[in-house]
């Protein structure tokens, strides 16, 4: 009698043990799922941060290289006529001495590198910071429960991490988003000086083609329309020359103060036109 | 007569023609005509402008010749008889080297602390310091390469997102242009109709039929760990065959004086070398995720996904079907 006892209330404990197993199982793969579909969300975010962020700075790259073996290849040719001219400093074209010939040397080997480069995706620093899954946690037991216990405890602790790794995945994009909100700014600000710029190319071209090669022949507008499709040339040359992200991956200061400074040659432009 | 615009490939992405309303820039700078466009005479003396001012001369004006309505519909019956979205092979979503990022650490406290009184207990709190930091993890291991694969060869079939790799937005896309090229024939044949906007809008998304299949490459998909990790039952690769890999050593420590004035000494031992055990074990889980990974993991996720594919097809050809009906009343 007293063995049968003995038996049922063991037999009893193994069906309690592995009820309490299964539950725990049960809740520890729910939880477990949980976390890797945040994990899953986090990184889905991020990378498509990181797309939209390489489409950003690919087509910041394409529409330097654009303006470098279009736009620029045109000025410089207006630019060899117009050093013939031999305007000097009391000309009132001050803006021939910021732009010198080196400057143009320097230009014309940028062109001839972008014509060689091939027409690829452009493939940006990573600035990604890797993050790992791992740590020590958990506890070593025998009997069916604790090991349920224990993969409840891994759960949680993966729940945990789940939750910290989708914060570094959430500051990556942040990161990511910070670049391409400045190379789209950047871009946008070279496409309205380009089209500025295209117009000045144009009519200085058409200008010295009308006075000639005699710095007489040209007065104080015509030197004053020189001039500042001169400057134009330095700021869109600026702008070529400036990176967004330094060697170090950081976001460089001067893209904001070079961005600044076509917003405010544009903004300049379009009060001297409604002046006009 | 009317015409439309064609950008020829070679476009080198100045910009300059992104001031017309008619041209739509790409994520990389380059242009496309906006879908549908048909530019009247007096439009078409506007764009002649930006034409003439392409650098790279990419852009030109195609005349359009107007088809009857009969053929614009049997050309609207047979696009949408012949639509299908190209299915992809298993290739297409095959495992990656760079999905596989087994993190083991490189050891584990408590190597080389003499508190152990016999050899057995010492191997046996190896077992269990290996245990701890890496053995038991092993499964969450192996789900954390599957979860790197979702993210990166299956989470565009998730959700319809705007975003140029979804798999749901290219795919209405695709279908949008055939609209946009239906709309542009019928402005062309009949000018004085006018063809409501939704009729020309593809308003698919993945619904309830698609639900278990999406559900399972977005998380069911993870418990195949356990079918990788089966590959790990053989003895080789228990607890104890790992813990062979560590130490034992022993060494003699004081332990206090005995009865008179000597100085005792006992046998104590201590593990060591758990970083040899962490790294065949990490060594033995990478093998199997990459023995294993295409028959475990990628082959159900196929089937799931030409399911997808083949089911969002034919949501989007019914689509087809409905506004080619609508707008054949109109005309």
């Amino acid at each position: 009698m007293i063995l049968e006892a003995i038996g049922a209330v063991t037999v009893g404990k193994v069906v309690h043990d592995m009820r309490e197993s299964d539950r725990l199982n049960e809740q520890a793969e729910k939880k477990n799922l949980k976390s890797f579909s945040r994990i899953a969300e986090a990184q889905i975010a991020q990378r498509e941060a990181e797309e939209t962020m390489n489409s950003a700075v690919l087509r910041l790259t394409n529409r330097k290289r654009a303006v470098l073996s279009s736009s620029m290849k045109d000025f410089l040719k207006v630019y060899e006529k117009l050093v013939k001219i031999n305007f000097v400093e009391s000309d009132g074209i001050r803006e021939l001495d910021n732009f010198t010939p080196a400057i143009a040397e320097d230009l014309h080997t940028q062109i001839s590198a972008v014509q060689n480069m091939p027409q690829t995706p452009v493939i940006t620093k990573n600035v990604v910071v890797g993050w790992l899954i791992g740590g020590i946690f958990g506890a070593v037991t025998s009997s069916i429960v604790d090991d349920s216990k224990k993969n409840l405890d891994l759960a949680r602790m993966q729940s945990r991490q789940a939750d910290v790794i989708a914060q570094q995945a959430k500051g990556i994009g942040l990161a990511y988003q910070a670049i391409t909100e400045r190379a789209s700014a950047m871009t946008d600000v070279l496409t309205k000086l380009n089209i500025l710029f295209i117009k000045g190319i144009q009519y200085t071209d058409s200008l010295i083609e009308e006075r000639g090669r005699d710095k007489r022949n040209y007065t104080l507008e015509d030197r004053k329309s020189l001039a500042a499709c001169i400057n134009l040339a330095g700021v869109v040359k600026s702008i070529l020359d400036t990176p967004i992200i330094d060697t170090e991956g950081e976001i460089t200061k001067k893209s904001l103060e070079t961005i600044q400074l076509g917003e405010h040659c544009l903004q300049e432009i379009d009060f001297a036109m409604r002046g006009i | 007569m009317a015409k439309k615009i064609i950008v020829s490939p070679g476009c080198i992405a100045c910009g300059l023609c992104t001031v017309s309303s008619y041209i739509e820039e790409r994520p990389d700078g380059t242009v496309v005509p906006k879908g549908g466009v048909v530019l009247e005479e007096e439009e078409e003396s506007e764009f002649q402008r930006i034409v003439d001012g392409c650098p790279a001369k990419v852009l030109s004006l195609e005349t359009l010749f107007s088809k009857s309505s009969q053929e614009i519909i049997s050309q609207m019956e047979r696009e949408t008889e012949e639509f299908a979205l190209p299915v992809p092979t298993m290739e297409s979503i095959s495992y990656k080297e760079e999905y596989m990022n087994i993190n083991a650490p490189t050891a584990v406290y408590g190597e080389y602390h003499y508190d152990y009184s016999s050899y057995n207990r010492a191997k046996e709190a190896a077992k269990q310091a290996i245990d701890k930091a890496f053995y038991s993890q092993r499964r969450t291991a192996i789900q954390n390469v599957i979860n790197n694969y979702q993210v990166g060869e299956l989470s565009r079939y998730f959700e319809y997102k705007e975003t140029p790799e979804n798999f749901y937005y290219l795919a209405n896309q695709s279908a949008l242009r055939i609209l946009e090229q239906w709309g542009q024939e019928i402005r062309l044949c009949k000018p004085g109709v006018r063809i409501p906007d939704r009729m020309l809008m593809i308003q698919t998304r993945p619904d309830s039929k698609l639900k278990y299949h999406i559900q399972f490459i977005k998380s069911d998909i993870l418990t195949f760990a356990d079918a990788i990790l089966a590959e790990l039952s053989d003895s080789v690769y228990s607890l104890s065959s790992y813990a062979d890999y560590c130490d034992i050593d022993d060494e003699e420590v004081y332990a206090g004086e005995g009865m008179f004035g000597r100085s005792k000494y006992v046998t104590k031992y201590c593990f060591s070398n758990t970083s040899e055990a962490l790294r065949e074990m990490k060594k033995d889980l990478e093998d199997a995720c990459r023995n294993s990974f295409t028959e475990k993991v990628v082959k159900q996720a196929y089937s799931c996904v030409k399911y997808i594919v083949e089911g969002y097809s034919k949501d989007l050809q019914t689509e087809l079907n409905t506004k080619t009906r609508e707008i054949q009343k109109v005309l």
